[in-house]
């Protein structure tokens, strides 16, 4: 039991942070994340990103160069539709575009490297390029 | 605030802090560091030990170093976490410190159900409440505030909840509720509490409780991204009355991140609610500018200042910051910081004090 009234001034303040709050719920608009327009149409593309640089990796470990520049070119290629199909106005979209640049990057260093003969070097690219659209995929999933 | 994703989507908690969710592994190991990699040893990282059960650290070892002969490697931090996911919809989590051996005190461990609606859920145990920022750097005014000092020359020190800062930082645990929800870009907390507002504390021993409420929303324009926010925080404990007010606010635009936080703090012991004299009054700011120079390279600058007690002159702080935080590695970071305390020294102790601080962090 409290020996003592709360004052004007601790009501003011009590009234202040149900005010805060209510003004964030109203901007808020009470609405849940409906599905990204776009996300699945990016996914596909970039599933077939990930599966052309998994080829492009065996080939790569046996040293076929050729494929590993095929494979990589067909890969850029998926990423970049991908990237045209993915939603805006999202962070993980926004990330998972900024991690299929990355891979498209490495992929074209990939293919030049593999075209001068030098597939041992361009191995590393290919993987790295997996990696990066291996973390895409993860990103657009988690926002889908 | 850079990527203009919520707490919840790189934490367990989702207040934030702590164990890390897959998307926030993902994001440590290829969109932090200088190097990513999302394989070791030929195959993909994961915390997970299988479906149910996570594991997860938060290592920091610092040397520190200041012009009043204070020289020292310490650990700052080591956290283990483990989560078990017992239902599609309930996580149980525990956070055990271990930087002085086993400490029984030093634990966060809550249940939580994601059943409301809104991304709702509702969380129970004991906790950090949602306040404002949560920064990792816990010495920060509007967190604890040096803890290098009593407090000197400042009426706060009297009260019971005293801290150096105005805030919350991780050792503030307390026993309680808390709901929230996260309709689009909103984030809406709030929490009963015991009000203990100290770790080795769990039982209340009064029968008024503390309150706390936090919301923020993102705004997230695809160039740029701001956010707003702000907290309440009240406890009527048996002895005195602590009110917490904060604003945070933050801004994204190409490699410039912006941080800021304003807190006011009352502090009311019987005396001053019966009139007899004034409560203490305080004030405290953190302002942040980073600079992400290239990917895992993050250059920052910090601006905070505090008045410890706005009845006294000339007691107030004002800290300079800047440093340099490099991610060579998936899960690791060095930070160098050079820190500068402006301030009268006669009023306030903790005033004209240079402190460089290097700092190696293990975290996944």
């Amino acid at each position: 039991m409290k020996n003592y009234p709360v004052s004007v001034g601790q009501f003011s303040r009590k009234l202040g942070g149900l005010m805060l709050f209510m003004a964030v719920w109203m901007i808020s608009g009470g609405v849940a994340y409906a599905d990204l327009e776009g996300a699945t149409e990016s996914l596909k593309h970039m599933d077939a990103t990930v599966s052309t640089i998994e080829d492009a990796v065996k080939h790569a470990s046996q040293g076929h160069g050729d494929q590993v520049s095929s494979h990589s070119i067909q890969a850029i290629a998926h990423a970049e539709q991908a990237i045209k199909a993915m939603p805006t106005g999202n962070a993980h979209a926004r990330e998972a575009v900024s991690l299929l640049k990355e891979a498209v990057v490495n992929l074209n260093k990939a293919t030049h490297l593999a075209n001068e003969g030098n597939t041992k070097k361009a191995t590393s690219y290919v993987n790295m390029a997996l990696d990066f659209s291996d973390a895409a995929i993860l990103h657009l999933r988690h926002s889908h | 605030m850079r990527t203009g994703v919520q707490c919840i989507t790189c934490h367990v908690n989702p207040s934030g802090g702590g164990m890390r969710t897959e998307a926030g592994t993902l994001y440590s190991r290829m969109s932090i560091p200088y190097k990513p990699s999302l394989r070791t040893t030929g195959t993909k990282f994961t915390p997970k030990i299988n479906d149910f059960f996570t594991v997860g650290t938060d290592l920091r070892v610092m040397a520190f170093d200041d012009d009043r002969g204070t020289t020292s490697i310490f650990p700052m931090q080591a956290d283990f976490y483990f989560s078990a996911q017992l239902t599609d919809k309930v996580t149980l989590y525990h956070d055990q410190g271990f930087r002085r051996g086993l400490d029984l005190n030093n634990f966060e461990t809550f249940a939580l159900a994601q059943v409301l609606p809104l991304n709702g859920y509702v969380k129970v145990g004991k906790f950090v409440p949602a306040f404002g920022l949560k920064l990792d750097n816990h010495t920060a005014f509007i967190r604890g505030g040096n803890s290098s000092t009593s407090g000197a020359g400042s009426r706060a020190a009297d009260f019971a909840s005293f801290t150096n800062g105005t805030g919350f930082s991780q050792q503030d645990k307390d026993v309680g509720v808390e709901v929230g929800f996260y309709p689009r870009n909103a984030s809406i907390q709030f929490a009963v509490l015991n009000g203990g507002r100290d770790s080795t504390n769990d039982f209340d021993t009064n029968t008024s409780k503390a309150f706390s409420s936090r919301a923020d929303y993102i705004f997230d324009f695809d160039v740029a991204r701001a956010t707003i926010g702000g907290s309440f925080y009240q406890n009527d404990g048996s002895s005195s009355l602590e009110t917490l007010y904060a604003t945070h606010f933050g801004a994204n635009v190409a490699k410039f991140t912006y941080l800021g936080e304003i807190d006011w703090e009352t502090l009311d012991d019987e005396m001053a609610r019966e009139g007899a004299r004034r409560g203490v009054r305080r004030t405290a700011s953190y302002h942040e500018l980073s600079y992400l120079a290239v990917r895992g390279v993050d250059l920052k600058m910090m601006y905070e200042f505090i008045d410890p007690d706005r009845e006294i002159n000339d007691d107030s702080l004002t800290r300079l910051s800047g440093g340099v935080e490099f991610f060579p590695l998936p899960h690791q970071e060095i930070r160098i910081e050079y820190r500068h305390t402006l301030g009268n020294r006669e009023i306030n102790p903790d005033a004209d004090l240079n402190e460089i601080i290097l700092m190696y962090h293990v975290f996944f």
